[in-house]
């Protein structure tokens, strides 16, 4: 499974957004081979339904798990309907979410 | 002659100012008055007018809907919609009714013709009469964040079969898409700003849209005026902006209103300026 977290920059060390559709960057994590990729949110300044575009997009990339400090009506419908599980966390880096979301995932 | 009242910011007057302008031009006029309150989001001119509702009729737009027999999930529609509205899972499509501003890109590009389109309401309308003036509004259904497709059925519905009739538009707040999509076509626009940081900062946001988007005449209505505004006239003399009449600020203009009386009945020395001033509009006199 791919764990997404989002992120206010680039880097990995960066502390995860408070928002999801307009972050900067989401660092995701591949539990199969422990990778992690810091991908840039190119749908960010959209004008419409950015958040329904921007979990599409999640769902694309084959994400179960997507974490951020919120997330909006819209997104959260598609993450509801396919089956994505969402957490919220409003502090920490992106780097040290993932790791704990791994664990969590392992047990 | 369609005439718009509108404001930048909220709560300066509007409703009072269209209100007791239509009546004032229905005791005068010889042809048709009537006010339409398109501020569909919070339509408020029927608690001042008490009209008789005699009809109704819904707003509607198209929004897809998907057979999921024929759908093979190609995404294409997804892909085409530039409003997010449509989301492919993996198993079916999900689609946002709301988010859709009913282009049918999506049902013109789907390869499987799995698409096709069905009416959602976006709100109502209504029209009546108001003692011996018309009277028409819309409202947007709650839940619903679309006011400009209303506005722009009801002045269809509203405007088209009247030819020749008087218009009092009342106009949404703001200078987004609602407010320029009632005031579009109008033959003058009557702005009523306060004079406070907050109402001159917003008029000239509106008076610049208006500029840019409709390049309609514009005169200015002060509300709550103190007797001298040196901002806000500073600002119109500036604008080439003509002021058109003045409201004093009172506290008994207030509590009356607050008991759902109109202007002219509040304040009737208000009439002989309303009929001057639709006098010149009349006539064309109007800067």
């Amino acid at each position: 499974m791919k764990i997404a977290v989002a992120c206010q920059g680039e880097d990995r060390e960066d502390p995860v957004s408070m928002v999801l559709a307009r972050c900067e960057c989401f660092q995701i994590l591949d539990t199969e081979d422990g990778k992690i990729e810091s991908k840039l949110n190119t749908l960010k300044d959209g004008e419409h339904g950015t958040g329904v575009k921007v979990a599409q997009w999640l769902l694309d990339e084959g994400v179960g798990l997507v974490v951020s400090g919120k997330v909006g009506p819209q997104a959260q419908k598609v993450f509801d309907e396919a089956g994505m599980k969402t957490v919220a966390r409003q502090s920490g880096s992106a780097v040290e979410i993932l790791n704990e979301m791994r664990q969590e995932f392992a047990e | 002659m369609i005439l718009a009242i509108a404001s930048g910011k909220g709560g300066t007057g509007k409703t009072t100012v269209a209100t007791s302008l239509a009546r004032v031009a229905a005791a005068k006029a010889s042809s048709e008055v009537c006010l339409i309150d398109c501020d569909v989001e919070g339509p408020n001119a029927d608690i001042y007018l008490n009209p008789t509702i005699k009809s109704k009729r819904a707003s509607t737009q198209l929004v897809p809907v998907v057979d999921s027999e024929a759908c093979k999930l190609c995404g294409k529609c997804a892909e085409v919609c530039a409003y997010g509205a449509i989301s492919v899972l993996p198993d079916r499509l999900l689609i946002f009714d709301e988010l859709c501003m009913g282009c049918g890109s999506c049902v013109w590009q789907c390869p499987s013709d799995a698409l096709s389109e069905k009416e959602f309401v976006l709100g109502d309308m209504r029209e009546g009469k108001a003692a011996a003036m018309g009277f028409a509004q819309g409202r947007l259904e709650v839940g619903r964040s679309r006011a400009t497709p209303i506005i722009r059925d009801l002045k269809k519905w509203q405007l088209e079969p009247r030819h020749g009739a008087w218009f009092i538009l009342d106009a949404p707040p703001g200078s987004a898409c609602a407010t320029l999509e009632a005031l579009r076509g109008a033959d003058y626009i009557l702005l009523v700003a306060e004079p406070t940081p907050l109402g001159l900062h917003d008029l000239a946001l509106l008076v610049e849209a208006v500029r840019e988007g409709l390049g309609t005449n514009m005169g200015v209505i002060i509300n709550r005026s103190r007797g001298r505004d040196d901002a806000l006239e500073d600002y119109c003399r500036s604008e080439g902006l003509p002021i058109l009449a003045r409201i004093a600020f009172s506290r008994d203009v207030a509590a009356a209103g607050a008991e759902g009386r109109t202007l002219d009945d509040i304040l009737p020395a208000i009439r002989s300026t309303w009929e001057e001033l639709l006098e010149n509009l009349d006539a064309g006199a109007t800067p």
